[in-house]
């Protein structure tokens, strides 16, 4: 077990620099020379090479684009991965990161287990009753309600809940911990797509598993559509589901972006943003190196939880 | 009469009956149930996804959105930045359907223009995934060894990858770059094409999506291939003379194509999507092109006021993608011969 | 069928139909018989011919297609056809139980099979977990299964063929149940391990006092086991009686061709191998007389009409016009 984690995870680790490598040495080429720019703005607009020479060095903008990733990845093993040029004050991108990140994982986490709190129930009852209209009305309202972009959803939910309807408190904005009320409402928008995805999945697996053997052989022994369900749809049913966790995963991590956005977040979807329409490079690049390895990390542990669902998978393995 | 059926079976016994079995017995031919008239695959799918409400209703939007953006600098009422200082933050009216914006711009009309980017890049960056998956998918297993181990790996790292963070990252990193280019390639052409930001802004979106989205395209085909590859060398050892291509066309196309049609109709929404989402967040179609996604963010700070300018964009654009989503379900259900669930 | 003794199994002109999208399909035609304890009473015929889909019907385990649209279930007296959900659920286990072809399939590969053999021991018996865990290890050692102990926590995986299937049979007898059903156990195994669960499943019998049903399509496997049999052909059945009788002296052309196509080792190698010509029914298009016709040596334009159950020798009947004139007892 033990070293197939170690094995996945040297396969991972060339996949995610390969892309970071992409979006760096795009970055790098397109990017507007900041040095040249930092010169001109300390010199009074006259152009002057020692100074330039200097700055390069000093903003690691020397040698060859190649050697520059080399550089940063060495760097970012270190936990160094420079400075945002871009937002005031410069600050340091890994400090940046590290203190957004948290939030978003919360994030994540809370609208995660809403999917699966409200996605796999329903996707079993829409299963169960398959083709009649409890059926129908489940699978299109979550196709409808997760058809809608998260920025559209977003605003419009706050409009109806707090404005027209006032459900919820008008203090909408900003983060407020994860088991504040002010977090339900974006979470609850950040799960509709997966709600969806889970919610199919399930539903599809569970029509699987009732059609099996087993399930037959199981009410012959007396047992009621609740206890069959309980006892042996539900551990069948999941290692298709937890596939579609990566997608899931995917659908959390791009969702974040425009949650975080709509409703003031400071997480790391926002500072993503923020480096996004600022062409910070650095920043950009140092989001889509941990991303990658989010993204990694979750398709490592959905793997893992296979074996732990399906024994048939283990004794393969 | 012996009535033991050994008897008047046996060609021993009885030379006759092989050409003639007992003369009392009507010919077997007579008696066998008549065949079913044969259901091809296509004609089955086109009845089963025209027995499909919500496909159908998806399909008609659909049409009407082709419609919209061949047709819409045309058929808006207003130019798309034409400005009327005397109906400004104008709720939905006879004048206005949609109402305007804070500078007397008719929502209508821009919503109207957004359709038709929405539709423009859905449809060519869908073509464009289907070439690059198609090629990406096929080229792999054929020319094996390394390049096919490349492949691989490049599809998988971007499977991995969260599709639409990924693009995100490439836009933004790309449109400099586009940037820089341009005056190199405005001088060496003379394109008037290259002086027009507007252009990038396509350029880029367009790139970035079709770099990222091939992937699960590119996947599906793959496998296929691979399977074809796999009945090659079964044939070539059973030496049964039907052609690879025979196969192909008759047994793995049907198969891959229905796969495919499902995937492309599906990407074509969430490409949509994608594109409004890269407006959206400021790196995709920005002003003066037309987005739904960068109308949707321009109304989003006056959201408590004209909610209206969130709202119409907003409700247009997730109409279209219901739309397509619900072809996408319909012909899925249509290609897939899953008969438990009927 | 018998009146001296109380039919444990009363089975009374059953019809199930099932719905396609082709159109509505009788899969079982006015079957009418009755199994009594202690007794084993086979159903034969070839695949598609409604033997499993009777099991099912009494049961009351038919798919969602499927309805029971005429006819009488009487278990011990009692109708199981009238029989609310919750209360046919309480007979499942105690007193009739089934097992499958496939057990394999018919076993939840994520759970251990201990676990799966408790189930009905805990639901219907209320036994504690403990003794429940007692229990199967008992019932999978007097099933034949080597290690008990050890065994129960296996998964079905872990099992062979045979094993499992003992493992299913000792499923079904958890609760002591009057009715076994035995839907082809023996289709999915090896020869030699095919004999030992028929001499288990007479074993059962003597010592339980059940009444088993035994589906197959296996003529010998009847002529081992079966005390009385019931030849199914298109739904419908054509031959019934004690087994003895219905094989020496088959009445109906088509258990007689069914006898001819089982092969014995004393065959001979120069002879062709017999078969039944003709392709077995569609149940869609049947014609209006007798299922069997088409393929029958012995048609004549009688048969354009459904001959009725006449009988040929005290309990021994058969569906067949031909029947009054050909006593095979006068050769």
């Amino acid at each position: 077990m033990f070293r197939y984690i170690v094995r996945r995870l040297v396969l991972m680790v060339p996949m995610v620099l390969f892309i970071t490598a992409f979006v760096f040495l795009l970055g790098q080429y397109g990017a507007p020379d900041l040095a040249l720019e930092r010169t001109l703005r300390l010199n009074n607009n006259v152009f002057d090479q020692e100074i330039y020479e200097n700055l390069k060095l000093n903003m690691g903008l020397d040698g060859s684009p190649i050697e520059r990733f080399v550089r940063f990845v060495g760097n970012a093993v270190q936990g160094d991965f420079g400075v945002s040029y871009s937002l005031p004050g410069n600050p340091d991108v890994g400090r940046l990161i590290l203190g957004a990140l948290p939030i978003s994982l919360q994030l994540g986490l809370a609208a995660l287990v809403i999917a699966l709190a409200v996605g796999i129930p329903a996707g079993v009852l829409a299963a169960v009753y398959r083709n009649r209209p409890l059926d129908y009305a489940i699978v299109t309202l979550s196709t409808v309600l997760s058809s809608i972009p998260p920025f559209v959803l977003g605003p419009v939910a706050l409009v109806l809940l707090v404005s027209t309807f006032q459900v919820l408190p008008s203090t909408g904005f900003g983060w407020h911990g994860l088991f504040s009320t002010e977090t339900l409402l974006p979470a609850s928008v950040l799960a509709a797509g997966p709600l969806l995805v889970v919610l199919r999945f399930t539903r599809s697996s569970v029509i699987d598993v009732l059609s099996q053997d087993y399930i037959r052989a199981a009410r012959a022994k007396g047992l009621s559509t609740a206890a069959l369900v309980r006892r042996h749809v539900v551990r069948n049913a999941m290692t298709p589901v937890l596939s579609a966790l990566g997608v899931v995963a995917g659908f959390l991590l791009s969702g974040t972006i425009f949650i975080e956005t709509v409703f003031g977040i400071r997480g790391f979807g926002h500072v993503t943003v923020t480096a996004f329409q600022s062409g910070d490079v650095n920043t950009v690049a140092a989001a889509t190196l941990v991303s990658g390895l989010i993204a990694a990390i979750v398709n490592l542990l959905t793997d893992l939880l296979y074996g732990v669902l399906d024994p048939r998978v283990k004794v393969s393995a | 009469m012996k009535l033991d059926p050994a008897s008047t079976h046996d060609p021993v016994a009885n030379p006759a009956n092989l050409a003639n079995p007992a003369s009392e017995d009507p010919p077997i031919t007579n008696e066998l149930p008549v065949p079913t008239p044969p259901h091809s695959l296509w004609g089955d799918a086109r009845r089963t996804f025209f027995r499909n409400r919500m496909g159908v209703f998806g399909l008609v939007v659909a049409v009407l959105v082709l419609l919209i953006a061949i047709t819409a600098p045309w058929i808006a009422p207003y130019g798309y930045a034409e400005q009327d200082w005397n109906a400004i933050r104008q709720g939905p009216s006879a004048a206005h359907w949609m109402g305007t914006d804070a500078v007397g711009r008719d929502l209508f009309s821009r919503v109207l223009m957004g359709i038709r980017t929405a539709v423009l890049m859905g449809f060519v960056v869908s073509l464009a995934t289907v070439v690059i998956g198609v090629l990406a998918g096929s080229l792999g297993p054929l020319l094996g060894g390394r390049v096919d181990a490349l492949v691989v790996w490049i599809m998988d790292g971007l499977l991995n990858f969260p599709a639409f963070w990924l693009a995100a990252f490439v836009a933004v990193i790309t449109k400099p770059a586009v940037a820089t280019l341009a005056q190199p390639m405005y001088e060496a052409t003379g394109w008037a094409m290259f002086e027009n930001t507007l252009v990038f802004d396509y350029l880029v979106v367009f790139l970035c999506l079709s770099l990222v989205w091939w992937a699960p395209l590119g996947r599906l085909v793959r496998g296929q291939v691979l399977t074809l590859r796999e009945q090659e060398f079964i044939l070539a050892q059973r030496a049964i003379g039907a052609s690879p291509w025979w196969i192909t066309t008759r047994h793995l196309a049907p198969n891959v194509l229905g796969q495919v049609i499902v995937q492309v109709s599906t990407g074509i929404g969430t490409l949509m999507l994608a594109e409004s989402a890269l407006s959206f967040l400021g790196i995709g179609i920005q002003p003066p092109g037309a987005s739904l996604g960068n109308l949707i963010y321009t109304g989003m700070t006056s959201w408590r006021a004209e909610p209206h300018l969130v709202l119409m964009p907003g409700l247009t654009l997730s109409v279209i993608i219901l739309a397509f989503v619900f072809i996408g379900d319909a012909l899925s259900d249509a290609l897939n011969p899953r008969v438990r669930d009927r | 069928m018998s009146d001296s003794e109380a039919a444990l199994l009363e089975v009374r002109d059953l019809c199930v139909e099932f719905a396609t999208q082709r159109g509505t399909v009788r899969a079982i035609d006015g079957l009418s018989f009755d199994s009594v304890a202690g007794e084993i009473t086979g159903i034969v015929g070839e695949s598609g011919c409604g033997k499993s889909t009777t099991a099912l019907a009494i049961m009351g385990l038919l798919p969602e297609q499927g309805r029971v649209t005429r006819g009488d279930l009487r278990l011990q007296g009692t109708n199981l056809l009238a029989l609310s959900p919750p209360a046919l659920r309480g007979l499942r286990g105690p007193a009739m139980s089934m097992v499958f072809q496939d057990a394999l399939a018919a076993l939840d590969p994520t759970m251990r099979v201990g676990r799966q053999l408790m189930e009905p021991l805990t639901l219907h018996l209320g036994l504690s977990r403990r003794a429940a865990h007692e229990r199967a290890i008992e019932l999978l050692g007097r099933v034949g299964i080597p290690s008990p102990q050890l065994r129960v926590d296996s998964y079905p995986h872990e099992f062979s063929g045979g094993m499992r299937q003992r493992a299913m049979i000792a499923i079904a007898l958890a609760c002591s149940p009057r009715l076994l059903i035995a839907d082809e156990p023996t289709t999915a195994l090896d020869v030699t391990i095919q004999r030992q669960i028929l001499e288990l499943l007479l074993e059962l019998r003597d010592e339980t006092g059940a009444g088993i049903v035994l589906i197959t399509h296996d003529v010998g496997v009847v002529a081992e086991t079966c005390d009385q049999v019931i030849v199914m052909y298109a739904g419908r059945e054509v031959e019934s009686g004690p087994a003895e009788a219905v094989l020496t002296q088959p009445a109906h052309p088509y258990t007689r061709g069914l006898l001819a196509c089982s092969l014995d080792l004393a065959h001979d190698r120069d002879r062709p191998l017999d078969a039944i010509p003709g392709m077995p029914p569609d149940l869609l298009s049947l014609p209006d007389g007798c299922p069997y016709e088409p393929r029958c040596p012995d048609a004549g334009p009688a048969c354009r009409q459904m001959p009725s159950m006449v009988e040929v020798s005290g309990l021994h009947q058969a569906a067949c016009w031909r029947v009054p004139e050909s006593d095979p007892a006068h050769g």
